[in-house]
């Protein structure tokens, strides 16, 4: 009897164990389903973006951070300007390039930063030198400690490096603009700097233009110094340009937009509309992302971080961010670059990098209106990113390169319809304006730049010249084989 | 190996563990509910602010996934058209009767969704309104209506605003409390009376965000306080 009491015990104790289990699976699966929005915090952002940071990272300052052009000076002092110099400039590490140069000179000795006479300038650029062109100011000490500059006395004076070059004339030194003071300084080093000569003597060959200034060809009534091709062959062809971010791609959309939420996606509000633009937003407005049908993605942070962060920290942020955003990495768009075209402090309390960069492809640019990449940082976080991706095959180019409308013939049969744009944009502007007639001097005279490249056009890319005129907002492009003005170009 | 011995510390084991859950179950559940607990309390509190609550306060769901759906736009020539050729008649002259003509002449239109539910069948001068709103999860999306209208027995006139459902987030979101929402209640100051408070799922506005036409949108769990003379004001439950 007892033992039959003891068989149904022990059946009695195995049917509970099977009930209990299950009603812990049961009760785990209550809790686990529960999970609740507010579970999840800002951290869930930070931890996602943080785990990803590190395996993905592609780009980084050094490949970004280049001359927007170089300046070749000859003996004869005929210049050649080259447009996306990256392999010219290249890096610190790279030996005979620009930066390898001057990273070496770094720290082979010790230099030395005084201020130069800004009269005197131009004239050591006339002959012999190498000058290169960023166009925005990069914070000095940053610029010099980044090439591996530890003993250089006076680089207190020295605020910003918006041009640095070389010249035979100063043969020890480094010249250096500084756009934010309006100085000239030099660093001199220990040693005589070889650079120009080797650059000369290997000969850049027919690949970059010889330019002349603008009042060279046109007369000395015309006073503008821009540097212009004389003549210009290209093998550039009209190409088909493509979107990396195709609208029509839901997945790639989906994937897109999770990158930026990570777990809180699932409580995102999500609106299309009509267009088929995509909007996501968490909270209110504290995050948007906007994709939208050309390609572009959007996203705007509301929060601010109260790190302050320098230059090249911030760049590499910034960097940082683009590589985990883009489904194709920047830099791995075959034969297509990102060079910083613009890098802007904000006054107020200086806590904002705003870097604005521009998209190379085969080493030609590509012209676009508005950039085809923005990130802004503040306190250390992104608070805005603006990308729109582009691929084109450069390798449609053809293979004997034709000549190209020369510049200043583009300038003579265009006069007269820049002249109208100008006065078309200005005469409402301002009621004192007066409409005169622009003569084709008066043209020249307000050309602020002219290069050539690719302009976007009905979703192609097609070789033109871009003028920059004072006085107009946008650039106008011109084909660069008939010189025919490009209009509707820019639908980026 | 004692087996008896072994089963009676599993058992000990997995009942400790039941327990544990469910008594951290419960407490997630009753405190989001707490402050619900204490009416007393929040009535006085919300008297202070000159803010009479003349409702119960709404207990319940703590957690509810959000709606994406997709706007029906459907030209109102083609709702017309369709009104026009379908020639639509109620078979009876009972509530059941217009609600099946209705509901008949929604499936025509391919509007036929699980969340269409009978709001009210009103009648005046001979006219029938056959008036239906839209649920999901049992919460009434704001500003979703579909009404069928009558004269006699025949469909004459067709009136919508609607979301169509398309898909609630893979997880819940965790409501505050009606509670919690009273409290934050905007009165300016004045004396209110608070007439109803519901839990709904409300679009939220889309001006904000600069979309033009928007095709679909998220709607979102919210409390809709009514106030006395039928003002309404939305606060976010998430």
């Amino acid at each position: 009897m007892n033992e039959r009491k003891l068989i149904i015990i022990e059946k009695l104790k195995t049917i509970l164990i099977v009930v209990l289990t299950l009603s812990t699976i049961l009760l785990l699966y209550f809790f686990w389903s529960d999970v609740s929005l507010k579970d999840l915090s800002i951290d869930d952002f930070n931890l996602n973006f943080g785990e990803e940071s590190e395996a993905e990272r592609l780009t980084f300052p050094e490949d970004v951070v280049l001359p927007l052009y170089m300046e070749i000076i000859n003996s004869e002092g005929e210049s050649q300007i080259a447009h996306c110099p990256a392999e010219i400039y290249g890096k610190s590490t790279q030996e005979g390039s620009f930066a390898g140069t001057l990273a070496g000179l770094f720290v082979d000795g010790e230099a030395v930063v005084e201020e130069f006479p800004m009269e005197l300038y131009d004239e050591v650029y006339q002959y012999s030198a190498v000058k290169c062109y960023f166009g925005y100011n990069i914070p000095a000490r940053e610029y010099v400690e980044r090439l591996g500059a530890d003993k250089l006395t006076g680089i207190e004076n020295l605020s910003s490096v918006t041009e640095v070059g070389f010249t035979n004339s100063v043969p020890d030194s480094l010249l250096v603009f500084d756009g934010s003071q309006n100085k000239t300084y030099r660093i001199i080093f220990e040693k005589k700097i070889n650079y120009v000569d080797s650059i000369l003597a290997g000969g850049l060959g027919a690949e970059y233009p010889i330019c002349y200034h603008m009042t060279d060809y046109m007369g000395a009534q015309v006073k503008n110094q821009l540097l212009i091709p004389l003549y210009l062959n290209s093998n550039l062809e009209s190409v088909d340009i493509k979107h990396l971010l195709g609208h029509h791609n839901e997945n790639r959309i989906n994937e897109e937009a999770k990158s930026f939420f990570g777990n809180t996606f699932d409580f995102v509000r999500k609106i299309e509309d009509a267009n088929g633009k995509v909007t996501y937003m968490y909270g209110y407005a504290e995050m948007v992302l906007i994709l939208d049908v050309d390609g572009s993605v959007e996203y705007k942070s509301a929060s601010e971080g109260k790190a302050t962060l320098g230059f090249y920290d911030s760049l590499d942020l910034a960097l940082a961010f683009v590589d985990r955003h883009t489904i194709v990495p920047i830099s791995a768009v075959q034969g297509s670059r990102y060079v910083l075209a613009k890098a802007s402090r904000s006054t107020e309390g200086e806590k904002t990098y705003r870097f604005e960069f521009q998209q190379e492809v085969g080493n030609t640019d590509i012209f676009s209106q508005s950039p085809p990449l923005v990130v802004e940082i503040t306190g250390g976080v992104v608070t805005y990113y603006y990308i729109n991706q582009l691929s084109i095959d450069s390798s449609e180019s053809a293979n004997q390169s034709k000549e190209a409308f020369s510049a200043i013939n583009t300038i003579a049969t265009n006069y007269k319809y820049i002249a109208d744009k100008l006065t078309l944009e200005n005469q409402p502007k301002s009621e004192d304006f007066k409409s005169v007639k622009l003569t084709v001097d008066d043209v020249a005279e307000k050309i602020v730049n002219m290069r050539y490249g690719y302009a976007i056009i009905s979703e192609k890319a097609v070789p033109a010249w871009e003028i920059r005129v004072k006085g107009l907002e946008n650039p106008l492009y011109f084909d660069l084989y008939t010189a025919e003005p490009l209009e509707n170009k820019e639908e980026r | 190996m004692n087996w008896t011995k072994a089963k009676t510390i599993l058992i000990i084991a997995l009942l400790v563990t039941n327990i544990f859950l469910i008594g951290s179950y419960q407490q997630r559940h009753n405190s989001a509910a707490n402050d619900l607990t204490n009416e007393d309390i929040l009535i006085q509190m919300l008297g202070e602010r000159g803010i009479d609550l003349e409702t119960s306060v709404p207990k319940g769901k703590t957690a509810v996934p959000l709606l994406q759906g997709a706007y029906v736009d459907i030209a109102p020539e083609d709702v017309e058209a369709l009104i026009n050729s379908q020639s639509v008649i109620s078979a009876g002259d009972s509530d059941e009767n217009f609600t099946e003509a209705s509901e008949e002449f929604i499936t025509y239109l391919g509007l036929m969704c699980d969340s269409l539910t009978l709001k009210s069948v009103f009648r005046k001068d001979g006219r029938v309104w056959v008036n239906f709103e839209n649920r999901v999860n049992g919460l009434e999306v704001t500003g979703n209506y579909m009404i069928c209208t009558f004269q006699g027995k025949r469909l004459v006139n067709f009136a919508y605003s609607w979301l169509m459902p398309t898909t609630v987030s893979g997880r819940k979101a965790e409501l505050v409390s009606a509670a919690t929402a009273l409290m934050s209640l905007d009165n300016d100051g004045e004396p209110t009376k608070i007439t109803d408070i519901k839990l709904v799922y409300w679009i939220p506005d889309t001006r904000d965000v600069n979309v033009d036409s928007a095709i679909s949108d998220t709607a979102f769990p919210t409390w809709r306080v009514t106030t006395e003379g039928g003002k309404t004001q939305y606060i976010e439950a998430v």
